[in-house]
């Protein structure tokens, strides 16, 4: 190897490190107001939830008829904006589609917070929480809460190992290089992390082979996880909810809210860290397309979700749909805003280019999360409010569903954690993969760089 | 504020209450009043009055006893035996009454017909010694039964397990101490239920043999086959207790039992667990294969 | 609440505990039933079944039962039985006994219902009709099959009851339901006297627990000792009709006449609810033909009082 192809080597890695690194050194003002303000959520939403556990979960708006609500809806939304890791890194990965690779860690990181967070919303719509180890100790094999629980899990174990894996060569740089410039518990935490990582091509051989095969496994893991929570809802016989293409309207579904989160995530990681060089226009283009894409798909089986029940109008399904399609029905303006807002519209102007610039497109991933957010509460409440039989003999809380205060700052509070795992994960690990950065730019990687 | 609507609205409940129970009058025309007997007054009349009166009125009037005047309080309505009810009411007043209802009291004009309203009236009016038939010409035209006029010693019941019948027999002697055939006597035969027991039939009168014979047909027996069954005199003199074998004894069938009903118990039908088995430790797998790589690349450390 | 019991009243009441029964049901029941006759007032001697389904004279005093032989209990079932219940809606006049009569035996609040006397029409403009409706006790019940715990569960003789001491409160059952027979203890349950000291009775779920699920039973306590169950027992207007399906008899609860079961279904065109959902109900209705009382438009809400015009969701 040439001295010249030495020295350029060094000095296009110097400028990622320069680049990627610096910004986990340092911790500015908006960075610990973000901190504060999310832990300030978090913290009100324990003392919420303590209220609950304490007084039951009659402090929620849940009730007899609508006994799910927002927390369910939430969970449902974590698992979906978690899927994203799976969308980007394997399947758009997996056809070699090389344009991925600097967000593709961004995209693991949200997939690990919101699959972890998701649990969190379980546990919070749990009327025991206490006696949780029960579902160890008598789970029953036919429940899909028994299989959600173990391919959340599961979910969560691959999103760990696919986060880790790529960062072993980046995790060897900090190490050869930040030593002076980090604490030196943060330092011997990399230094244990990256497993003695010195970049020889027999331990690259091994890292690409076993990234490989993580990125096939977490397709099937995904499709199962998010077609399970699908499952907690079509296995039951309620109108709206018993529907055979609930599976694939949730793994699409979920696609198009974790491109949203990507996009926002990619907005504002770029803006705070200055990864205009790493994070480009370009990106946001190619990510406004996939957008554009899974969004297609997903309102392809929004259509055949809603036309199909639309054009029978079985008795049941009828109360359903029209408490959703009249602008006077209960859900009907909520419906209608979230499907334009959160889907219409987005895939209209994402077909054309100068919406798929980094300030739009964050515009646009803002509006499709909130919108995925209500659209899992279309999905969850309003097939509650209507039973088969008539809902008399009660109170009239029973008849609606609205979330209390109480339950409205839990649920802030478990989004807030899902940020803050974020926030956190991005400021302790490089949030652009160097080393493959590295590659593309011709370094020779297979040395300990 | 709320309080007093709950107490305005109690006190105006329990008005309306008892103005419905109590307050209100019966209504009856004297045209109703002036009706005559529609059924002619015979036994059989009665007991076809009585069966009728079980299943419609018992529930709230009880049994009819004889008794100066009524001895019931609220909720139980009025004991139809009394003897001042009866003196006081014609035969048209209680029909109408049963007719139209009243208050607490369901008006049966929808659900049983004149003829069997008529019955009630001949069996409520059975139990009133005073009575005088409207028709004595009519209920001399109808064949007078005869009351078997020997001892009752037992009852015996024989199942015919062929026929699924039962053959009810009383057994008897007549006034000189030899055996006879008892005719006539009035019978009830049941079968024992678990929460009461079932009258295959009621008050049947026994024939010139002295039985009576009924087809069970397909009678629920207990996993054994057995069926006990009492069969005795409707007044109760004589009741014989007996367990029955029938041949034809259905084996219980445990719902839950077996994989295929898979929803209904802990057993877990093989193909999901198979499934779920397979997809979790295949998943696990996969990852502990991961993880051992990660050890791979920690050995490979040194150069 | 008023904590103040006198001293030969908690003995009596821990006495009666112990075996499960609660004296708000018993009391419930004997006030209520207008014909008591088959009601037993015998205190030493209790008629129990045994699980393989021979019956039992038991003195009471050798009954005392642990919790843990009590939810061995309840979770077999009586052996040889299927319950089924029919309800002649020709019968029903709204008077809600078996309302009262479920909630004092189970401990439930006002809003929450075992049993639901619903006003309901067959298809618009047919007219209303009063409708009792208790858990269905299906045969192929959609919610014990999503319990993720088996706290919900299917027993031997037909009936799926609840341990409220497994329940984790996911509710996926009442999700599942689609008769909505499920309520949930949102809150603190309403505690009688003696509740706090209580052994949990399954087939009686009393005392209720924060945080689980809780549905009708058909009474499992009453029928292990041969009795009809609380709102059977307590209804005046003969609309009960309850027995074994094995046995092909059924009892009314306000006559106690014994009647076949194929007879009574099939000569007045018995039907269940819902029956396209394959659920199999073990509740049987008859037709409201020849209605024994005429329906009031008024609806009484939630807490007994009247109310205006009836409205339907």
């Amino acid at each position: 190897m040439s001295e010249n192809k030495k020295q350029s080597d060094e000095a296009i890695m110097m400028k990622i490190r320069e680049d990627i690194l610096t910004p986990m050194t340092k911790f500015p003002l908006s960075y610990k107001i973000w901190i504060g303000s999310l832990l300030t959520i978090i913290a009100v939403a324990i003392w919420g939830y303590i209220i609950q556990l304490q007084n039951g979960l009659g402090e929620t708006g849940m009730r007899d008829y609508v006994s799910w609500g927002v927390y369910i809806a939430s969970f449902v939304f974590f698992v979906a904006t978690a899927l994203v890791g799976m969308l980007i890194s394997a399947v758009v990965g997996l056809v070699g589609q090389k344009w991925i690779t600097p967000i593709s860690r961004i995209a693991e990181m949200i997939a690990l917070a919101f699959a972890m967070v998701a649990g969190i919303a379980i546990v919070a719509d749990m009327g025991r929480p206490d006696r949780i180890l029960n579902l160890f100790m008598h789970g029953r094999f036919q429940s899909p809460i028994i299989w959600d629980v173990t391919v959340v899990n599961l979910y969560i174990f691959i999103s760990i190992l696919l986060l880790f894996l790529p960062l072993l060569p980046d995790l060897g740089i900090i190490r050869n290089h930040m030593k002076k410039d980090l604490p030196k518990w943060q330092w011997n935490l990399y230094n244990i992390l990256s497993l003695g990582w010195v970049g020889t091509p027999g331990q690259y051989k091994i890292l690409h082979s076993t990234i490989r095969v993580l990125l096939i496994l977490i397709v099937p893991v995904a499709m199962a996880l998010h077609t399970v929570t699908s499952w907690l809802s079509a296995l039951t016989l309620r109108a709206g909810w018993d529907s055979t293409i609930f599976g694939p309207y949730y793994v699409t579904g979920a696609f198009v809210a974790g491109s949203g989160a990507v996009l926002v995530a990619m907005y504002f990681i770029r803006k705070a860290y200055k990864l205009e060089d790493y994070i480009t226009d370009f990106h946001f283009d190619k990510m406004g397309k996939l957008m554009v894409l899974v969004g297609l798909v997903y309102l392809y089986f929004n259509i055949n979700e809603f036309i199909v029940p639309g054009y029978k109008m079985k008795a049941a399904d009828a109360d359903h749909i029209h408490t959703l399609f009249s602008l006077h029905g209960e859900y009907g303006v909520m419906f209608w805003l979230t499907q334009i807002f959160g889907l219409l519209l987005p895939i209209t102007l994402g077909l054309f280019k100068p919406f798929r610039k980094p300030f739009p497109m964050m515009l646009i991933g803002i509006a499709i999360v909130i919108g995925a957010w209500f659209k899992r509460v279309i999905i969850v409440v309003p097939t509650m409010i209507h039973a088969y039989l008539p809902i008399q003999n009660v109170p009239e809380e029973f008849h609606h569903y609205s979330p209390t205060g109480l339950e409205i700052t839990v649920t802030l509070g478990i989004m807030a954690m899902g940020i803050l795992i974020v926030s956190i994960l991005v400021k302790l690990f490089p949030v652009i993969p160097m080393w493959e950065i590295a590659e593309e730019k011709g370094v020779d990687i297979h040395k300990d760089l | 504020m709320n309080k007093l609507i709950k107490i305005l609205s109690f006190v105006s409940i329990s008005l309306l209450i008892l103005t419905n129970v109590q307050a209100q009058e019966w209504n009856v025309s004297a045209e109703e009043k002036a009706m005559e007997l529609g059924v002619t007054f015979t036994e059989e009349i009665q007991d076809a009055g009585n069966s009728i009166y079980k299943k419609s009125c018992k529930m709230c009037h009880g049994d009819v006893t004889i008794a100066a005047s009524n001895d019931r309080e609220l909720p139980l309505a009025p004991n139809l035996g009394a003897t001042d009810w009866q003196k006081a009411n014609t035969d048209g007043e209680i029909f109408t009454k049963i007719t139209s209802g009243k208050g607490g009291m369901p008006p049966f004009s929808g659900s049983l017909s004149d003829d069997d309203r008529w019955k009630i009236v001949a069996f409520i009016r059975s139990n009133y010694d005073a009575y005088i038939p409207p028709n004595t010409n009519k209920a001399a035209e109808a064949p007078k039964v005869e009351k078997f006029a020997g001892t009752i010693k037992d009852i015996e019941t024989i199942y015919n397990d062929a026929a699924q019948s039962f053959t009810v027999r009383i057994i008897a002697i007549d006034d000189n101490g030899h055996p006879a055939k008892a005719k006539g006597v009035k019978v009830d035969l049941f079968v024992k239920r678990y929460f009461g027991n079932m009258a295959l039939f009621e008050g049947e009168r026994t024939d010139e043999n002295g039985e009576i014979v009924i087809e069970a047909g397909n009678l629920k027996a207990d996993n054994e086959g057995n069926i006990s069954i009492i069969a005795q005199t409707s007044d109760k003199s004589i009741i014989s207790k007996k367990n029955i074998t029938i041949s034809y004894a259905q084996e219980w069938e445990n719902p839950i039992l077996g994989r295929n009903i898979w929803g209904t118990s802990a057993r877990t039908p093989i193909w999901m667990l198979v499934s779920y088995l397979v997809f979790t430790f295949g998943t696990l797998s996969v990852l502990g294969w991961a993880v051992f790589q990660l050890l791979r690349i920690h050995n490979l450390r040194e150069r | 609440m008023s904590k103040k019991i006198t001293p030969e009243a908690t003995s009596r009441r821990n006495f009666l505990k112990k075996f499960g029964i609660s004296v708000g049901g018993a009391t419930a029941v004997t006030s209520l039933g207008l014909l008591s006759s088959c009601v037993s007032d015998d205190e030493e001697k209790v008629p129990m079944l045994t699980t393989d389904g021979k019956v039992i004279n038991s003195d009471k005093s050798t009954l005392k039962l642990n919790l843990n032989e009590m939810q061995k209990r309840s979770r077999e079932g009586l052996s040889g039985k299927k319950f089924v219940m029919v309800i002649d809606l020709a019968k029903c006049k709204n008077a809600r006994k078996c309302m009262s009569a479920c909630q004092g035996a189970h401990h439930l609040k006002p809003e929450q219902h075992h049993i639901n006397v619903l006003q309901t029409e067959n298809a618009e403009g047919t007219g209303f009709y009063y409708q009792p409706k208790p858990c269905m006790q299906c045969d192929n019940p959609p919610c014990t099959k999503v319990c993720p715990v088996d706290a919900t569960f299917k027993r031997k003789d037909g009936i799926v009851l609840i341990d409220n001491e497994r329940c984790i409160g996911c509710r996926f059952c009442i999700a599942a339901c689609p008769y909505s027979a499920r309520v949930f203890n949102w809150s603190e349950p309403k505690y009688y006297e003696g509740d706090e000291n209580a052994i949990y009775d399954m087939e009686l779920n009393v005392p209720q627990k924060k945080g689980t699920v809780s549905k009708c039973l058909f009474s499992a306590d009453r029928l292990r000792i041969g009795k009809l169950p609380y709102c059977v027992s307590a209804c005046p207007n003969g609309t009960y009709w309850f027995g074994d399906a094995n046995e092909d008899a059924v009892t009314n609860g306000t006559s106690k006449e014994t009647v076949r079961l194929s007879n009574l279904l099939s000569d007045n065109g018995a039907y269940t609810l819902l029956p396209e959902l394959g659920t199999k109900p073990s509740v049987y209705y008859l037709p409201p033909k020849d209605r024994m009382f005429e329906y009031k438009a008024g609806e009484l809400n939630y807490l007994g009082e009247e109310e205006p015009k009836g409205h339907r969701s």
